[in-house]
């Protein structure tokens, strides 16, 4: 399946090749059938490219906002059905993963509610992966594991 | 789309999350290692990746690109109130492209699964993580308790550096990965306070 559009994902941002992927040639990957009758991922994003959002992470907490829910009735469908999975907080990739939309189609349309309103993105929850307090709390509890 | 409602009101408390990524070649118990600690049954979810074609640059004309999609399960586990811990595991291609930066960034650290008897596959993701310093921990799945070779075997294949751990664990048990992602976070203190102190990480 080839992708044809002006934009190349790769160019956007500061994305640079891996090294290692110069050093061998690419290995063929088995491409997955598109499921007959389901709409190409893009459709639902109007062919837009997810060169997106730097805050919206796989782990980026969604939630939706209350007065929202009396307004979905003007929304697509699959947009209806991520603002219905955020009324408690949610990870972009459990969104992604219960809705069964691709992940880069997730992160679009999760930028797009939140910019109608219907959903808050919280990035600036987002700590420091070197914050030492965070890392402290996560050892503890995971040692609380029975 | 336009904006159809206020802006003012009161946003929801959301819990703060962190992730530690979990590596490693094909069949060597990512999704296995996920599912022994994650409060919830793995989830997985699907990105389309563009891959450079197989083929020589002509100029003038257009490199060949195709999309692929990969696959990414993951789990989460609650640390407290206030924050979730998730677990991805990477795609089981080793040729992946940006979709490694989306995975490690903001990231805790990493558990490099290995099987060993195929210590191979391990390589892209040893390589990758010591390139953007990401701490990470070499995780030998041993299976009933047996290795293919020792700890040290390990090691010297692999060439990693004396300070990255190699571990041996049961991604069967839930406490066993517990101790394996333990030992990624020690190596993410380390760093955190290395860099405190401004010493070299």
């Amino acid at each position: 399946m080839t992708w044809a559009g002006d934009e190349d994902p790769e160019e956007g941002g500061s994305r640079r090749i891996r090294p290692f992927l110069g050093a061998s040639p690419p290995v063929p990957v088995p491409e997955t059938e598109p499921e007959p009758g389901a709409p190409r991922p893009f459709v639902l994003t109007s062919g837009r490219v997810p060169v997106a959002h730097p805050d919206i992470g796989l782990e980026t907490q969604i939630t939706a906002r209350p007065h929202g829910y009396s307004r979905l009735a003007g929304l697509p469908r699959e947009q209806q059905a991520i603002v219905a999975v955020c009324a408690e907080p949610i990870s972009v990739a459990e969104i992604a993963a219960r809705l069964h939309l691709h992940l880069g189609v997730t992160k679009i349309l999760v930028g797009d509610l939140r910019a109608a309103g219907y959903l808050e993105v919280h990035s600036m929850d987002a700590v420091q992966p070197t914050d030492i307090d965070t890392i402290l709390r996560v050892i503890h509890g995971l040692r609380a594991l029975a | 789309m336009d904006s159809v409602l206020s802006r003012e009101q009161p946003a929801q408390r959301a819990p703060v999350p962190v992730k530690i990524v979990v590596a490693g070649g094909f069949g060597v118990g990512k999704t296995t290692t996920v599912a022994a600690i994650s409060e919830i049954a793995p989830l997985t979810t699907e990105a389309e990746m563009t891959s450079a074609g197989v083929g020589v640059d002509e100029p003038g004309m257009m490199t060949g690109k195709t999309t692929t999609t990969v696959a990414m399960d993951f789990g989460c586990v609650t640390v407290d109130r206030s924050l979730k811990l998730y677990l991805f595991g990477t795609p089981g291609q080793s040729r992946f492209g940006f979709m490694w930066d989306d995975l490690t960034k903001g990231a805790l650290g990493a558990l490099v699964v290995v099987d060993s008897s195929r210590l191979d596959d391990c390589f892209p993701a040893v390589d990758y993580f010591e390139q953007i310093g990401l701490p990470f921990v070499v995780g030998v799945n041993a299976f009933h308790g047996r290795l293919a070779h020792n700890l040290q075997d390990v090691r010297w294949a692999l060439a990693i550096d004396d300070s990255i751990p190699v571990v041996a664990y049961d991604a069967r048990d839930r406490l066993s990965v517990r101790d394996a992602l333990l030992a990624v976070l020690d190596r993410a203190l380390a760093k955190a306070q290395a860099q405190l102190s401004g010493g070299r990480p």
